[in-house]
This record gives C-alpha cells, sequence and structure tokens, in this order.
C-alpha cells in the first residue's frame, strides 16, 4: 500500500515535472535566450545615449548657432556619457553639413524587425539600427534652425540725452535672429555693445562712435566690455 | 510550539537523533511551511506562463491596450515566472518527495499543527481563485464578452487552482480516515 501511495507520488512529480519544463521551454522561446537578452540590453543603452548626445548637440547648436567641430567640444564632464560602455571608445560623431551630422555605434543587434515589441525602446522608436557598424543621419530640428531668408528690422535711431563730461553716442539697435558668428560687421562698423541671444532671436546693441569694445562670451549672451 | 511525542517516537533516526524534540517539531514545521511557500510561487508562474500563452497564440481580438507596452511588460512578467520556477519548483518536488516519504512512513506526521493550517489555508484561497474565476466568466458571459480567449483562461485557472484545491481535498479526507 505504501511502496503503491510512493510510486503515485512518483507519477504525480514526474506529470508536474514535465508540465513545468515545457512551460520553462515556452518561456525560454519567448524572450530568448539570456546572451541575446544581454546584447539587447547593451545596445537600449548605446541608443539611450545616442539620444543624449543628441540632446547636447542641439543645445550647443542653440547656444553656438554652429554644429561642434567633435563631441569633445561639448564640454562634457562626465566622459563616459558619450563613450561606448563595451569598448570604452568615444561614439563617432561627424557633422555633415551646416545643420545635419551622423552618430555612429557599432550595435550587437538589429531592431529593424517588424514586430516592434521585440526590441523594447518606446521612448526612442525612431531610432532603428541593423546589426553591426551604423551611422544615423540627424538632423537639427526646424524650431533651432537659421531662418536665411530673415529681413532685418530697420534700425531704431536713438539719441541719448547728453550727459556732462562724456560723448554722446548714437545707439542703434538690430534684431535679428541668431546666426552663425554674426559680430560687429552687422553693426555697420560700430562697435557691439551687448548680444542677447536665445534660440528665437538675437538683440544687438550698436553704438556708433566714441567706445571701443572687447567680446566677452558667457553662456548664452556675447557681452560687449565697453572702455 | 510544543514538541509532539508521538510523532518524534515514529520519526527516522536521523531525525530522532535530534537532541531537541522542539527541533524536531521546528524542523518540520519548516519545512512544510516552505513547502507551501513553494508550492504557491510555482503555481502562481505556472498560470502566469500559461496566460501568456494563450494570450499569444489565441490573442483577445476585444484588448484594445497599446501591444507594444503590454508586450513588453509581458516579456518582464515571463522573466520573472521563469526565474520563480527555476528557483522554486525543485524546492517544492524534493520537499514533496521527501515530506511523502515521511508522511507515508509515519502517517502520525500528518497531524502536524504547520501542515494542517498550510493545507486549510490553500484550500480557501485556492477555493476563492476557483470561485472568483467562475463568477468573472459567468459575469463575462451574461456581458456578452466571451471570447475564446478568454474561456481558455477560465479553463487554465479552473485547471491549476481546482487541481491543487482537489488534490489537498483529497489530502484533508486521508487524513480524517487516519484519525478516525
Amino acid at each position: 500500500m505504501t511502496e503503491k501511495l510512493m510510486r503515485n507520488t512518483y507519477i504525480t512529480i514526474t506529470i508536474l515535472t514535465i508540465i513545468y519544463l515545457a512551460a520553462l521551454f515556452y518561456g525560454f522561446s519567448q524572450i530568448g535566450s539570456p546572451f541575446e537578452a544581454r546584447h539587447v540590453k547593451v545596445d537600449e543603452n548605446r541608443v539611450r545615449k545616442l539620444h543624449n548626445i543628441k540632446s547636447l548637440i542641439e543645445n550647443y547648436y542653440s547656444t553656438h548657432r554652429i554644429l561642434p567641430q567633435n563631441l569633445s567640444d561639448l564640454n562634457i564632464t562626465d566622459q563616459a556619457s558619450i563613450k561606448d560602455d563595451v569598448t570604452n571608445q568615444f561614439y563617432n560623431y561627424q557633422s555633415v553639413d551646416l545643420d545635419s551630422y551622423q552618430l555612429c555605434a557599432t550595435f550587437d543587434t538589429s531592431n529593424q524587425k517588424k514586430d516592434l515589441s521585440a526590441y523594447p525602446p518606446p521612448s526612442f522608436p525612431s531610432f532603428l539600427h541593423p546589426k553591426g557598424y551604423y551611422c544615423s543621419d540627424m538632423e537639427i530640428p526646424e524650431y533651432l534652425k537659421i531662418k536665411s531668408n530673415f529681413q532685418p528690422i530697420p534700425p531704431i535711431q536713438i539719441t541719448p540725452t547728453p550727459a556732462l563730461f562724456l560723448p554722446t553716442p548714437t545707439i542703434k539697435i538690430y534684431f535679428s535672429p541668431c546666426g552663425k558668428y554674426k559680430t560687429t560687421k552687422e553693426c555697420d562698423s560700430a562697435y557691439l555693445d551687448g548680444l542677447q541671444c536665445s534660440w528665437y532671436a538675437c538683440k544687438y546693441v550698436c553704438l556708433t562712435t566714441g567706445t571701443d569694445a572687447a567680446e566677452v562670451c558667457s553662456g548664452n549672451t556675447l557681452k560687449v566690455v565697453t572702455e | 510550539m510544543t514538541p509532539d511525542n508521538s510523532v518524534s517516537n515514529n520519526l527516522p533516526p536521523f531525525l530522532t537523533n535530534s537532541s531537541s524534540q522542539n527541533h524536531i517539531s521546528l524542523w518540520l514545521t519548516f519545512e512544510y511551511v516552505i513547502l507551501f511557500i513553494a508550492l504557491y510561487a510555482s503555481t502562481i508562474s505556472l498560470a502566469g506562463i500559461t496566460s501568456h500563452a494563450i494570450d499569444q497564440f489565441i490573442p483577445d481580438s476585444t484588448n484594445l491596450t497599446n501591444i507594444i507596452y503590454q508586450s513588453e511588460f509581458e516579456r518582464g512578467m515571463l522573466r520573472g515566472y521563469i526565474a520563480t520556477i527555476i528557483v522554486f519548483y525543485p524546492v517544492f518536488s524534493l520537499l514533496f518527495l521527501h515530506l511523502k516519504k515521511l508522511e507515508l512512513a509515519n502517517p502520525q506526521l500528518k497531524s502536524i499543527k504547520a501542515r494542517k493550517m498550510c493545507i486549510y489555508i490553500t484550500l480557501i484561497v485556492t477555493f476563492l481563485i476557483t470561485a472568483a474565476n467562475i463568477t468573472s466568466t459567468l459575469y463575462g458571459f451574461l456581458a456578452g464578452t466571451t471570447t475564446s480567449n478568454s474561456l481558455l483562461h477560465f479553463i487554465a485557472t479552473l485547471f491549476i487552482s481546482g487541481g491543487v484545491f482537489v488534490y489537498y481535498l483529497w489530502q484533508v479526507k486521508d487524513d480524517r480516515k487516519i484519525n478516525a
């Protein structure tokens, strides 16, 4: 009787083990091997970093109105954020023209499958890449780009109240979009007194006579020290 | 917990050799509690994987949740189920065989309080799951939302929780025979 009950127990456990093994087999067939999952995770991290670099480049562009020459121009304190975790090399960056550039990396897997759920970057659905070395073409967003057909607004003439013992310069104020390397030339041989840059426009204040100036860059603002 | 002398008298040598009778009782209690925890973990994981398989092969046409996000969430859950089975199922099967051997050799072991408590808790929980499952399926049928997918989910849950319920109900009846 006892032996029969024990035999039944063994049969029950054997059947249960088969059911559980089948469940495990199905589960592994769905999630893939752990090595494959590791490669996918590493690639996810690469995509995340490339998007971070893209944001940094756009920030740089909005400030300097030009693409950086290389990634070191971005002045990042944490160099690891622009390096590949596996190879420990900097991601490849190259500017193509004034507003577009390429970011390149070597990927272990492809996420170009039709089944997007097989690769989980819902935050970055546009960044599809094949396996191996791949360069993604990127472009500065429209709202950051310089408008080439901009017509400057005619300058406003301001004559300040004459002060005692001081020259009375005529001040011209120009409004124009932020351009690349806009300098005192914009002010018609006048000195650039102040330039306040933001992503949409710059305000130039020009002094026509009587001062000397030196440009000092500080963040988004190009300050001019007058003497 | 007080030592059960009637139990310890019939225990195999490796347990009766212990210097403390308390230790025997506590050790068996520990084994039963671990057995039932492992049973719950493995059963829930098996039910989860079965549910995933049903959704994969016979998708629910009325489910409007975003496929990508849902799929990724389910993939994560599936990893959790697999890891749980890998850890808990061997524990369950080995403890089950070990304790079954002890019970068959010493039927008095079946009267250990911890074992009885675990069995009754399991009976209550599996009964509630089975009853809730039948109720929700009946509700879906009355509301006209029954699909082949929901029917398969119902059958799978009924089979798994119902199976555990029937097995331990049979154990309780068997215990009563011994105690009679």
